[in-house]
Formats: structure tokens, sequence, C-alpha cells
């Protein structure tokens, strides 16, 4: 029931996005430069003849991949969702058979569709530039634990987002709080520097935050940079986080869904 | 009551558009601490003046956002709703109204916390302030902003043809990332086309070296002169363009 909502829901959101596909189109284009920039400062880094925790390969390979996987995880509902709480545009909703949600979840996988359709070209190309330097990595079993690793940061991620918004039924203005979350998320999930270059008193920490778990991790799980007990500690996070995440929804939810049933919206 | 409303919001805008800035500015700066951690020299320059530059990239980024990104961001909405005509009708080049009609000012509280952050830097980078190193640093910077307006501006100018391309703001911020760090960071292709072609050096990092000391002065006559070339092209691309647009929209 719940999954045939879904794929109506994704159906019914693709031709949405399909409508502003252009905009898509150049949304993704600072989805690659941005990464690139940022390598192209380390490789100076790098070719100043500093040793890095990082080599080459590992940047090129790093940044050009994290590109996809961003976008992937990506979430931007927090403001959305927390708007329809506070403008009563909820209500229709509770009355329907799918949740609100899954509306937000097909948005959500219907716009990274087509994201990743102008994605790919653009990578190709990019890709070219650093003709010895970018290394996609092969072993079967990194990419068969990126595939598992990966949806679980997009869920985290998308979690994180909704209990922000959940936030929405009882405080006013929800937005500071969600910029306040991207700028974190920006540094501490790797998407500005790989965690690997911070500085070593940082590690402990870095490893153990969930925001390496949106981002960083699937991207180290398939560049190979982790040992089978650094593998068993970062799933069990991984997973930990999105139970963690999951209670903590259902919880606010609930109470939400009452003190905002009570108001009599 | 509606005044009041819309008094408290345009505070409250003002207020995100300076914590927004500062946000942006923190990026940076522990953006250059993280790469200095591991060495006092990237591509000849110090930790001090790559401060200094970001420093000047505040202030450069904030002059785009207080004067050339809110209009340009507007020329879109008035070509798909038609209201271009009212610009049109006026006696003064529509190019020069529909640039200069909006200004956010919050902004300019952005821009005066990175001409602080360059003070209080300036020492630790070497400058010894001059009034023609500051003059040099404006005309440089001037000269880079106005190519990169004339570059958005044509962009903006193809909207008349393709009603439906959005923002473009998406384009012009992918091709200004780069501006925060000193040009020499990067090398060959994307040097040169990062100079001469979208001019991110003239921006931030000929100003800086300028305030340093060690601009060459003929990159100042170049500037200014693609700076004309490009306001001229822009100009005329946009009256090519407004013909089209007088012809569809009767």
């Amino acid at each position: 029931m719940i999954v045939r909502s879904l794929r109506r829901l994704v159906k019914i959101n693709l031709i949405m996005s399909m409508e502003y596909r252009g905009d898509l189109v150049l949304f993704m284009l600072n989805n690659v430069a941005i990464p690139v920039v940022s390598l192209l400062v380390w490789l100076a880094v790098a070719d100043s003849g500093v040793s890095l925790p990082l080599d080459r390969t590992q940047l090129v390979t790093y940044y050009l991949l994290l590109s996809i996987v961003s976008m992937f995880t990506f979430s931007w509902l927090a403001e959305l969702l927390a708007d329809d709480i506070r403008l009563g545009s909820l209500s229709p909703w509770l009355l329907r058979p799918a949740p609100i949600l899954l509306s937000y979840l097909a948005n959500n996988l219907s716009e990274k569709i087509l994201k990743l359709v102008a994605l790919l070209p653009m990578l190709v190309v990019v890709s070219l530039c650093f003709p010895g330097d970018f290394r996609l990595p092969l072993a079967p079993l990194n990419w068969l634990l990126f595939l598992l690793a990966l949806p679980q940061a997009a869920a985290l991620a998308f979690l994180i987002d909704v209990i922000i918004a959940a936030l929405a039924f009882w405080v006013d203005d929800v937005r500071g709080l969600s910029r306040v979350r991207v700028l974190v998320a920006t540094f501490l999930s790797g998407q500005v520097v790989p965690l690997a270059l911070f500085p070593a008193s940082l590690t402990g920490f870095l490893r153990l935050q969930p925001f390496r778990y949106t981002l960083s991790y699937p991207l180290e799980v398939l560049t190979g940079q982790l040992s089978p007990s650094d593998l068993r500690l970062g799933f069990a996070l991984q997973i930990g986080y999105l139970a963690l995440g999951w209670l903590i929804y259902r919880w606010l939810w609930r109470r939400g869904l009452r003190s905002y049933a009570a108001v009599g919206a | 009551m509606l005044a009041i409303v819309r008094e408290a919001e345009y505070r409250v805008n003002f207020l995100v558009g300076i914590l927004e800035g500062f946000a942006q500015l923190g990026v940076a700066l522990l953006i250059v601490a993280l790469l200095y951690s591991y060495t006092p020299s990237v591509a000849g320059w110090s930790a001090p003046q790559a401060l200094l530059l970001v420093g000047i990239y505040r202030i450069a980024d904030s002059l785009i956002a207080l004067q050339i990104a809110p209009n340009l961001f507007r020329v879109g909405e008035y070509v798909s709703r038609g209201d271009l005509d009212f610009y049109l009708l006026r006696p003064v080049s529509s190019q020069f109204l529909v640039s200069l009609r909006w200004l956010q000012p919050a902004e300019a509280v952005n821009a005066l916390i990175g001409l602080v952050m360059v003070v209080a830097v300036a020492p630790r980078a070497g400058v010894h302030w001059s009034a023609l190193g500051v003059l040099a640093a404006l005309l440089f910077a001037l000269s880079g902003l106005i190519v990169l307006y004339a570059l958005w501006f044509a962009c903006v100018t193809l909207s008349i043809w393709l009603v439906r391309l959005g923002t473009l703001a998406n384009v012009f911020y992918a091709a200004w990332e780069p501006a925060k760090y000193p040009i020499s960071y990067f090398k060959g292709f994307a040097r040169a086309v990062l100079t001469f072609v979208i001019p991110i050096a003239f921006a931030t990092s000929l100003p800086t070296r300028a305030l340093l000391g060690d601009a060459d002065p003929r990159l100042l006559a170049v500037g200014i002169a693609l700076a004309a070339v490009a306001l001229f092209l822009s100009h005329r691309f946009w009256n090519f363009a407004l013909r089209h647009y007088a012809s569809a929209s009767s």
C-alpha cells in the first residue's frame, strides 16, 4: 500500500520536476564546480611539497565522487515541511491515505533521479581533466558496502531534516536552526574538506559524530579507506544513528500532531 | 498593522543577511586555517595574505550581493512577466534602469565587516598602506566586477529567448567560487581562464596584490580595457535582444 502510493507519488513528482529540469541542470553545475575548486586548492597544497594524509589520487577521487554522493544524500525539506506545519497545509494530508512525509520522500527521490541524469555526463567530462589521478574503485565488495551505506546516509540526512521541521509544531521560526544545521553539516559531513584532512586531534570526534554518516562514510567505504573493524564500527554507528533518528522523529511527530490537532487547525 | 509586519520582516531579513554573511566568512576562515595547518606558504601566499584576500573577497561578494545580484535576479522575472515594457518606455537606457533599480542594504554591513577584516589582517600580511595601492586595488576590483556583471547580464539577456532558463545565479556563483582563493592556487589553463575570460583574478587576487604592493601595473590597463569592452558588448547584445522581445510581446 505504502509502496504503491510512493510509486505513484514519485511518478507525479518526476513530471513536476521535469518542468524545471533546466534549473536542475544548472544546479548540478554548482555541485560539480565547487568540489573541483576545492580539489584544485588542495592539489596546490600537495604540490608545494607538503605531505597530506591523502595523496593526489585519493584527493581527486574523493572530490569527484563527492558531487554524486552529496547530490544523493542532500535533503532540502526542513523549511518546506516547517512551513506546511506552520501554515496549516499539513491538514489535508492528515485525511489522506498517504502520509505527508511520503510526498516529501517522493519529491526527494524524483529530483535525485533527474539530477543524476544531469550530473553523470558532467562528471565524466571533469574526470577526463584529471587523467592520471581519478581512480574509480573496482573492488566489488567496496561497491556492495557502498550501495548499503549510501541510501542509509540519504535516509539519515532526510531524518535529521524531518526532526528539525517537526520542531515547527512548537517553535515559530525553524529557519535559523535549519541554517545552522546546514552550516554545521557542511563541515562535519566532509562536504567542504575530506574529514581525513582535519587536524589529528579531532579524528576521534569526527569519526563518531552523526554527520559523518550522511556523506563522508559512504565515500570512505567506496574508496576503500576503511579496515574491517572500521567498517563494523561504522555500519553499527550509521544504523544506530538511523534508529535513534527514527525514534526521535516518531516521538516528536506524534506529540506534534496531537498539539497541532488540539489547536483545531 | 501591515506596516509593522513589513518592518519586522524587513528587519529579520536584514539580520538573516548579516548572519549568512558571517557564516560564509566563517567557512572561508576555517578553510584557510585547515590549508595552512599543513604549511606556512601555499603557491607563494602566506596565511595572513590568504586571510587578507578573504577580507577582500568578503567586500567584493557583498558588493555583488548589494547591487548586482538583486537586479539581475529580477530581470528574468521582468522578461517572463512582460514587465520589461515599463523600462523600455523610458528615455534612459533600459539596461541602466534594470541594473541599478534595487539594492540589498544588509550587504553594506557585510562589506563593512570585510573592510574591518582587511584592516585588521593588513599589518600581519605585510601591507604598507599607500594612496596609490588603495587606488590600484579599487580599480582592479571595479574592472573585475564590471566584467563579471557584463558576463552575468549577457546570460540574463539570453533569457529573452530562453525564458525558462531560470535564475542563472547558479552559473554565476559556480564561476565566482574560486574568488575566495588566491589565483596562484590554480595552474595553467584554469588560471588563464580565471584571469582573462571570467576575471575572478581582477576581482579579488589582484586588488590584494595591489595592497601588498606587487601587482603588475600593465594588468591594470588590461583590466580597464576589458571592463570597457565587456560593458560595450553587453549593451549591444541587450539592445539586440530587445528587438526580439519587442516583436514577440506585441
